[in-house]
C-alpha cells in the first residue's frame, strides 16, 4: 500500500529497481477474478487484485493514464449514494470491500458488490458477507465509473494451498475462505499476500516475485496476542506495511483485537513456520482495518484505522526501540509500543494520497460514508 | 378506415421506449423500438460514449442529486433498436426514469420494477413437537423454510402465559441467536439459571414454566429471512407443562425393533423423548466389525421413534444400536448423569457409548 515504504526498502538494500517490461505472462482477455477480495497498487500503477475466492492474486495493467498531483484534495460525499446510482441500486445495497488509490493518475479504486443478504453480525467483514463483483473507478470530479474487465491485459499467479472452503469461523460461523486475502503489500520487486493457508498453522504471508516469475513462497506465522493470553496461529494479519527495523527489512502487522507484531522478511522462506514479534497491544474488540506508512515534517508515521477504535499513530522507531516482546496475558489490553489516538472513527478504508494526504472513506456520525482526504501535517 | 399494414407501419414508425424486467432470471432491458432504419444505422456506427449520451438510465435518488452517475450497463443496437442492459437487475421498489434524445427525437419514461410476490418463510417444525413440555425443560429448536435473518432473533422469540403476558426472562438472550450454519435452526435455550435449582436466577425469579400451566411459544410476524422477507403472521404453539423430569433415560428401556426383512428401516423406540438435534447424530448402527452402518435416519413419534432405512440391504451379522452417552432428554438428563443433581450426588460420567445388539433378520 505504501510507495513510501517501497521507497525505505530500495534505500536499504540499494538495488535499483529497473523499469522492467511487463512479464511474458500477461494475456489480454476478461481476467476470471472469482471475488474482489483486496486491492493494492503495485510498480508502475499496475493494480494488485487479490481474489480469495479463486485463491489467486491477478496484476491489472489499467493502461497508460497521465499523472495528476493532488495539491488541495477535497472531499467527496456520499459515496455509497454515487456507487449507488452507478449500479441501480439503493445506497444500503451496496458494499465497499477494498480501496486503492492509483499513484499515478490519483483515481480512487473501490471493490464493490450489490446486496447485504448475508449480513448477519457486527463482526463480519464485506468479504464475510457478499463477494465484490466489480471495479469502481472514482474520478478526480467524484465521478464513478466501471472498470470494464471485458478485455483487461492481466496476469494471474495462483496461491498454494488456499484456505478450504469448508472450513468456518467457529465465532463468526463463516467461511475462512473469505479471509483468504486479507491484504497485499507490492515492495522491491515482491508481493506479500497475508491471509490464510490449509497448514496447521493457517495464518499465512506468501511472497512472489512482481513481475511474475518464480514459485509463490509460503511461510505460515503466528504471534503472541497478550488480550487473549495465548499464541495465535490461525488468525490472520489483517493489515501490515514493509518497514526497515535496525536496518532489516520486516513486515508491521496488524491483528485482530488488537496486536501489533513485527516479522523479518529475511524469514518469510517457504514452507517454514515464523513466530512474530509482539511490541503492541492496542485494544480489544477491534479489527484493524488497514494500515499506512506517511512520512510528515516530524518523521514516519504508521497510521492504522481501526473497526471498533480511533486512528492510531505510532512512531516506527518506538518500534524499532521497543526492547521486548509480548507474551504473557495483557489485563488491561493495551501494552507495548507507545501510540497517540487521532480524531478519526469510522475509517472503513485508507490509502496515500501523493505524499502529503491519506484518503479516508469514513462513516460520519449522521450516517452518510464520505472519502475525507486528511492532511499528514503535524501527525 | 386505415388497413391493417398501414396501421402496423405507422405504430412501428413511432419510437417508444420499452421497458423489460422479467422475474424469471432474464436480464432487464430498456430499449428504444419504432426508430427509422436512418436512426439506427446512425446509433450502430455509434461507440459506447456516445450511445450512453443517446440513452440514459438515472435511479430517481440520482436525478434528484446533480452529479450523480447514470445506471450502468451495456448498449447494443440490432433491426429492432437501441438496448441498454444493465450491469445488475434493476431492484424492486426503486424507481427509476430513462431518457433518449438524438437529433429531435426525445423519449422519457418513468418506470418501476413491481415487487415479486415472495412466499414468506414460515416456521416448519418445533422440537420437542409433542403437546406437553417437562418443567425443567432445557431447549426447543425452531426449524424454518428458508434460511433466516440471525441478527436480533432474540427479539422475535417469546413465551407467554395463560393470560397472554410475556413471561420474563424465559430464554437466554443470545444477540445473534444460536443458529445452525445454514441459519435454518434456531435453539432457543430456556434460562438455565432458572432450570436448575438453588442458583440465583431461579431463587429470585422462580423457574421459567411451572406445572399445570398452559404456555404459548409465539415467533412474532416481523421474524425475517435473510432476504428480509417477514414471516407475515404470527408463529403460536401450545405448551402444557408437566412434572419436571429428574430422572436420567435408561439404556436398558431402549427398545430395538429388527426389521424383520433385509431392506425394512430399523426401528427403535426410545423410553421418552429424546433431544431431536441429539438424536441426528448420537444414536448409529453399527456392523459386526464396529463399522459404522450408512443410511438415512428418521426422528417421529414426537421424538421418541428412531428409525433407520439402511443404504444398503441389512444381512444376517449381528449388528447393535450405539447410544451416545451424552444422548439428552428435553431436560438434559443424559444416559450417565443428570442435569440438575444434588451438590453430593455422584455421577458415573463415560465417553463410551452403550451399544445394544440385535439381528436384522431371524
Amino acid at each position: 500500500m505504501t510507495r513510501l515504504a517501497c521507497a525505505l526498502l530500495l534505500a536499504l538494500v540499494a538495488v535499483p529497481l529497473a523499469a522492467e517490461p511487463p512479464s511474458a505472462a500477461f494475456t489480454t482477455g476478461r481476467p476470471d477474478i472469482r471475488s474482489l477480495s483486496a486491492l493494492s497498487f503495485g510498480p508502475e500503477g499496475v493494480l494488485f487484485v487479490g481474489d480469495g475466492k479463486g485463491g489467486a492474486v491477478f496484476a491489472l495493467d489499467l493502461g497508460p493514464r497521465a499523472a495528476r498531483e493532488v495539491e488541495k484534495p477535497e472531499t467527496v460525499t456520499d459515496i455509497e449514494g454515487r456507487l449507488a446510482a452507478l449500479l441501480g441500486a439503493a445506497p444500503a445495497d451496496v458494499m465497499i470491500h477494498d480501496m486503492a488509490v492509483d499513484p499515478i493518475a490519483k483515481d480512487v479504486y473501490f471493490a464493490v458488490s450489490r446486496g447485504r443478504a448475508g449480513w448477519t453480525g457486527a463482526f463480519l467483514l464485506p468479504n464475510d458477507v457478499a463477494d465484490a463483483s466489480v471495479l469502481v473507478r472514482l474520478d478526480a470530479a467524484g465521478t464513478p465509473t466501471l472498470v470494464d474487465l471485458a478485455s483487461m491485459r492481466h496476469a494471474r499467479v495462483a496461491l498454494p494451498n488456499p484456505v478450504d472452503p469448508a472450513k468456518t469461523v467457529p465465532w463468526k460461523k463463516t467461511s475462512l475462505r473469505t479471509d483468504t486475502i486479507t491484504d497485499m503489500v507490492y515492495s522491491d520487486g515482491v508481493l506479500y499476500v497475508a491471509g490464510l493457508s490449509n497448514e496447521e498453522f493457517a495464518s499465512t504471508m506468501w511472497t512472489v516475485k512482481y513481475p511474475f516469475a518464480g514459485a509463490v513462497a509460503a511461510t505460515t506465522i503466528e504471534n503472541y496476542h497478550g488480550a487473549h493470553g495465548k499464541y495465535e496461529t490461525e488468525a490472520p494479519v489483517r493489515t501490515f506495511v514493509p518497514y526497515p527495523l535496525k536496518g532489516k527489512a520486516h513486515l508491521l502487522a496488524a491483528y485482530l483485537c488488537t496486536p501489533l507484531v513485527t516479522i523479518p522478511v529475511a524469514d518469510l522462506q517457504d514452507r517454514k513456520h515464523v513466530r512474530g514479534r509482539t511490541v503492541g497491544e492496542f485494544g480489544s474488540g477491534n479489527y484493524p482495518l488497514d494500515m499506512v506508512l506517511v512520512r510528515s515534517e516530524k518523521g514516519d508515521r504508521l497510521l492504522i484505522a481501526n473497526s471498533n477504535l480511533p486512528l492510531l499513530v505510532v512512531d516506527p522507531r518506538d518500534v524499532e526501540q521497543y526492547p521486548a516482546s509480548i507474551d504473557a496475558p495483557v489485563e488491561t489490553y493495551t501494552a507495548g509500543v507507545r501510540f497517540i489516538a487521532r480524531s478519526g472513527t469510522g475509517i472503513q478504508q485508507m490509502d496515500n494520497l501523493g505524499d502529503t494526504h491519506v484518503l479516508l472513506l469514513r462513516r460520519l456520525a449522521g450516517g452518510r460514508l464520505d472519502l475525507q482526504p486528511a492532511s499528514i501535517r503535524g501527525l | 378506415m386505415l388497413p391493417a399494414w398501414a396501421v402496423a407501419a405507422a405504430l412501428a414508425a413511432t419510437p417508444a421506449l420499452r421497458i423489460e424486467t422479467p422475474h424469471d432470471g432474464r436480464p432487464h432491458r430498456v430499449s428504444v423500438v419504432g426508430l427509422d432504419a436512418a436512426v439506427r444505422s446512425r446509433l450502430s456506427a455509434f461507440g459506447s460514449v456516445d450511445l450512453a449520451r443517446a440513452l440514459v438510465v438515472h435511479t430517481d435518488a440520482a436525478r434528484s442529486h446533480p452529479g450523480m452517475p447514470a445506471v450502468a450497463g451495456s448498449y447494443t443496437v440490432d433491426g429492432e433498436g437501441l438496448h441498454f442492459a444493465p450491469r445488475f437487475p434493476f431492484v424492486a421498489g426503486l424507481g427509476y426514469h430513462a431518457r433518449f434524445d438524438l437529433d429531435g427525437t426525445r423519449l422519457e419514461r418513468r418506470f418501476a420494477v413491481a415487487p415479486v410476490a415472495v412466499e414468506p418463510p414460515r416456521v416448519t417444525a418445533l422440537h420437542p413437537s409433542g403437546p406437553s413440555l417437562p418443567a425443567n425443560a432445557l431447549r426447543l429448536y425452531l426449524h424454518f423454510s428458508r434460511p433466516m435473518n440471525a441478527h436480533g432473533s432474540h427479539r422475535h422469540v417469546r413465551l407467554l402465559d395463560e393470560d397472554g403476558r410475556e413471561v420474563p426472562l424465559a430464554f437466554v438472550e443470545v444477540v445473534n441467536g444460536l443458529w445452525d450454519p445454514g441459519q435454518t435452526r434456531l435453539t432457543v435455550l430456556f434460562h438455565p439459571g432458572r432450570v436448575k435449582r438453588g442458583v440465583a436466577p431461579g431463587e429470585g425469579l422462580g423457574p421459567v414454566l411451572r406445572e399445570g400451566r398452559q404456555y404459548r411459544l409465539v415467533v412474532d410476524a416481523a421474524m425475517a429471512d435473510a432476504a428480509g422477507t417477514a414471516l407475515g403472521t404470527p408463529y403460536e404453539h401450545a405448551l402444557a407443562v408437566v412434572a419436571a423430569d429428574r430422572a436420567a433415560p435408561r439404556a436398558s428401556d431402549v427398545r430395538v425393533s429388527g426389521p424383520g426383512t433385509s431392506d425394512a428401516p430399523l426401528a427403535v423406540d426410545l423410553p421418552e423423548p429424546l433431544d431431536h438435534a441429539l438424536l441426528q447424530r448420537w444414536i448409529w448402527v453399527e456392523d459386526a466389525r464396529g463399522q459404522r452402518v450408512e443410511g438415512v435416519p428418521t426422528v417421529s413419534e414426537d421424538e421418541t421413534r428412531w428409525s433407520f432405512a439402511p443404504a444398503m440391504a441389512w444381512t444376517s451379522q449381528p449388528y447393535s444400536v450405539c447410544l451416545h452417552p451424552a444422548l439428552e432428554d428435553r431436560a438434559g438428563n443424559r444416559f450417565d448423569r443428570l442435569f440438575d443433581r444434588g451438590a453430593g450426588e455422584r455421577t458415573h460420567a463415560t465417553a463410551r457409548p452403550v451399544c445394544l445388539p440385535w439381528s436384522a433378520l431371524p
